[in-house]
């Protein structure tokens, strides 16, 4: 979720796979594309274009937390941010129920997110809310596999 | 190097920084333009990022105003942390990691002036490449161009206050009736110890040249 990086960078470099998009079409426990779900694979859907934005947005988050830890880094020294990647990586805890909906208080609270009105909060999540195999994700994290 | 987008705001003008001794003088006229509109004709493109460190900006508007905001965040930690207000070198080195590392993304040709207890006044002009240069005098942004003749003919070393209002006044007004991205009025600043003083030159009270 977090690289080591500390960086300025203020909007995502252009990269060679700009414009394609990992699909959410694996199955969930084999890895392969799930046809039964999702449909044949299809190589279109992943060159189509994408909005110049979305690409953007979608790492805005994770750039502006990067640059605030570099610059804590030449402030404070290299202590100031690790301790911030420490208390993110402490209250990433894994949800109880693999696919539920599930809230993660201390993380919003160390992002900022509690005093914040995003998309996510008046439109739901909109991404994997359907489609989630329960029974096989429960499977998969305590072990029991067939 | 990225380009101005359609429909960007573009701050293309001319800027200047003279150091003198015991702090500097900084110019920028105040024309912003988007195309061929002029969407602000008193712009203040002389940013101030601590109590005696000011960046003229020129470029893209937006790139500017977002790196001058992160620097100025960054010199308000650096002094609550170190005690003491940073260099102007600091600052300097701050936009010009900035600038550098995002230089593919932003346009932004950035002088960076003022006077800190170390060096007495400084200049610093970052390219848009992301270089850093420290100079007696600087000068930026498209109207410069056509002074850099005049700049090196004119200044000379040890100049005094005054002395450099009226260069930095005139070298303005010559861009100005040349440069079409360049134009209003000139704001001007005087930062040395005791503070910073900042003066208004109308745009019916230029400097006068030949006018053709």
């Amino acid at each position: 979720m977090s690289s080591t990086q500390h960086s300025l960078r203020l909007v995502p470099g252009s990269s060679a796979t700009d414009g394609t998009h990992a699909l959410p079409n694996s199955h969930a426990e084999y890895g392969v594309v799930d046809t039964l779900r999702y449909g044949l694979a299809s190589v279109k859907q992943q060159v189509s274009a994408h909005h110049p934005l979305e690409r953007v947005l979608a790492q805005a988050e994770d750039l502006q937390f990067q640059r605030t830890l570099a610059l804590q880094r030449t402030v404070y020294g290299l202590h100031a941010p690790l301790r911030l990647q420490k208390e993110r990586t402490l209250v990433n805890l894994k949800p109880a129920i693999p696919g539920m909906p599930s809230r993660n208080l201390a993380l919003e609270v160390l992002s900022g997110k509690d005093e914040t009105l995003d998309v996510e909060d008046f439109l739901g999540a909109q991404d994997n809310v359907e489609d989630i195999d329960f029974h096989a994700a429960m499977e998969r994290k305590l072990g029991i596999q067939l | 190097m990225a380009s101005l987008k359609p429909g960007e705001a573009n701050l293309g003008t001319t800027i200047m920084a003279v150091e003198f001794d015991g702090g500097v003088v900084i110019g920028a006229d105040t024309r912003t333009t988007t195309g061929s509109y002029i969407a602000n004709r008193v712009t203040d493109k002389l940013t101030e990022v601590h109590d005696r460190i000011y960046c003229c900006r020129s470029g893209s508007a937006a790139d500017t105003q977002a790196v001058a905001d992160i620097v100025h965040y960054y010199c308000q930690m650096y002094s609550v942390q170190n005690g003491e207000a940073p260099s102007v070198k600091v600052a300097a080195a701050m936009f010009q990691q900035l600038c550098y590392t995002n230089k593919d993304a932003l346009m932004a040709g950035i002088i960076v002036a003022g006077w800190d207890k170390y060096n007495a006044g400084s200049v610093y002009s970052i390219s848009l490449g992301g270089s850093m240069h420290r100079q007696g005098f600087a000068i930026g942004g498209s109207g410069s161009t056509y002074i850099y003749g005049y700049c090196d003919a004119t200044y000379r070393d040890g100049m005094t206050v005054d002395e450099c209002l009226q260069f930095t006044k005139s070298a303005i007004a010559l861009a100005m009736a040349r440069d079409g991205s360049s134009g209003g009025c000139i704001r001007l600043a005087v930062i040395t110890q005791e503070g910073v003083r900042r003066i208004f030159v109308p745009g019916n009270e230029l400097p006068t040249f030949f006018e053709g």
